[in-house]
């Protein structure tokens, strides 16, 4: 018997790496570092988390890395920072999260920028080909993808992605929100720009932490402007990174936070056969169940999204939550225009697990289907 | 009937959904129900019950005494209200 079963970590994750509430929670009761900026001898959390994402992200740059609140103040930063003017174009795909629709929307009423938004295949993914004929075709100055779709769990070839883009001399951002500590990144292998990040998804770590890497050489300007601890008499956000992007003191209690959980992830790297033996039996056993399970082919993150015929997903989640105890999402996952591809316009029931999941979970939340499928 | 109602957020397009913690439990409340189409779902692991009328659904445990409704979206507010004064004088 359990208490309740979490199937929500594309949303955040739960439960956290071991370590984590006790680094918050000493944060919180100790001597603050941030306040004095600075020093050799001071515990710079913000610095150690910015060397150990830069080993995680696969560059160079560690100081490159701003860090705030979460994957859309990143992604934010990165789109209004950018140096668009009207008539730019922008290519991106309909996979994308509001983080990263509703600010393309705003600048093509703001400056009128041209955003186009590819479709996917039918299980979420960007097709290859389709994404090098749009950049050839509109040309944009930036584009823009996810690493992942946070609906179907499919994992977008990124390196290919960004080939075709650089090759056509745009700029390339990517959201790794869904992929951060469970896909492999090699950002200045892949030639990416800018990627941002999330900390409290598969990273394990708190919410209230995210980062975007910005590469040398591309300076955004600033979203906020305040206080940087540095270059005091400037009128203006200083030049250097990570100081020009991070106005206001920083989240210190929740990034030694996250600095445990990369720690932690570090001495327990993810067995990933394991986890993708998990997915597909989750996969199969909710087909056999009933359920009609998008199964995209390839990598992909721990997340199936699925609907039970004649049920809307609204129905399913609420049996699941109220009934089973069974934590999971429904609707359109913040990701609305994907349904558009994907074909299902009431939105999906979504599963997705950590590396935290057992079997005898997956065995609770399969039943739970089978008897919902059964009642219709 | 007095009754605490607050708006439950969530990721479909259009949606009205409140939830309302009411004074008696769910089967109590599915005899005050007149004209609505009611089922009753007891295979589940805690049974629950459902309720359309005009497009509105009503939806809860049998055994708790919170409930959640949708209103249909294009005149919510006015079956909102309407479900509530009912509510109310119950």
């Amino acid at each position: 018997m359990y208490d309740f079963i979490y199937m929500n970590n594309a949303a955040t994750s739960w439960p956290k790496a071991p370590g984590v509430a006790e680094a918050v929670a000493k944060a919180l009761s100790g001597r603050p570092g941030a306040a004095n900026r600075g020093g050799i001898e001071r515990f710079d959390v913000f610095g150690e988390v910015r060397r150990k994402m830069a080993a995680l992200l696969g560059l160079a740059a560690h100081d490159h890395i701003a860090l705030g609140g979460n994957a859309t103040w990143s992604l934010n930063l990165a789109l209004f920072g950018y140096p668009l003017k009207e008539g730019d174009a922008v290519v991106t795909s309909k996979s994308e999260h509001n983080s990263v629709l509703r600010p393309l929307y705003e600048l093509e009423r703001r400056i009128k920028i041209k955003a186009v938004f590819l479709d996917t295949d039918k299980a979420g993914r960007i097709p290859t080909d389709k994404w090098e004929e749009a950049i050839k075709q509109y040309k944009p100055k930036l584009a823009v993808f996810t690493h992942a779709s946070n609906i179907t769990g499919a994992v977008n070839d990124a390196q290919s992605l960004s080939k075709a883009a650089k090759a056509e001399g745009a700029d390339v951002l990517v959201d790794a929100s869904q992929t951060c500590g469970w896909e492999p990144i090699c950002t200045d292998a892949w030639n990416i720009d800018m990627l941002a990040f999330t900390g409290h998804k598969y990273l394990l770590g708190p919410q209230g932490t995210g980062g975007l890497y910005v590469r040398p050489g591309l300076t955004l300007s600033p979203h906020l402007i305040g206080g940087t601890g540095s270059h005091s008499d400037l009128r203006t956000m200083p030049d250097d990174m990570p100081s020009r992007l991070e106005a206001g003191t920083g989240n210190e209690p929740s990034f030694c936070g996250l600095l445990a959980a990369l720690e932690w992830a570090e001495q327990n790297p993810l067995d990933r056969a394991k986890q993708d033996d998990l997915l597909a039996g989750l996969r199969q056993r909710l087909t056999q169940a009933g359920a009609d399970v998008i199964i995209p082919s390839g990598a992909c993150t721990p997340t199936v999204s699925f609907n039970i015929p004649g049920q809307s997903p609204a129905e399913v989640g609420y049996i699941l939550e109220e009934s089973y105890d069974i934590l999971c999402r429904t609707g359109l996952h913040c990701a609305p225009i994907l349904f558009e591809c994907l074909g299902r316009n009431e939105g999906t029931v979504r599963f997705s697990m950590s590396r935290f999941t057992t079997m005898e979970e997956i065995d609770a939340v399969v039943d739970a289907v089978k008897d919902i499928a059964n009642a219709v | 009937m007095q009754f605490e109602v607050t708006k439950t957020e969530n990721c479909f397009a259009d949606s009205q959904s409140y939830e309302y913690r009411l004074t008696i439990e769910g089967h109590s409340f599915i005899a005050l129900l007149e004209g609505w189409e009611i089922k009753e779902h007891h295979k589940y692991r805690r049974p629950l019950f459902t309720a359309d009328r005009n497009g509105v659904n009503v939806k809860g445990l049998l055994k708790a005494a919170t409930i959640k409704v949708s209103y249909p979206s294009d005149r919510w507010e006015s079956e909102k209200a309407s479900f509530e004064s009912w509510l109310s004088n119950q």
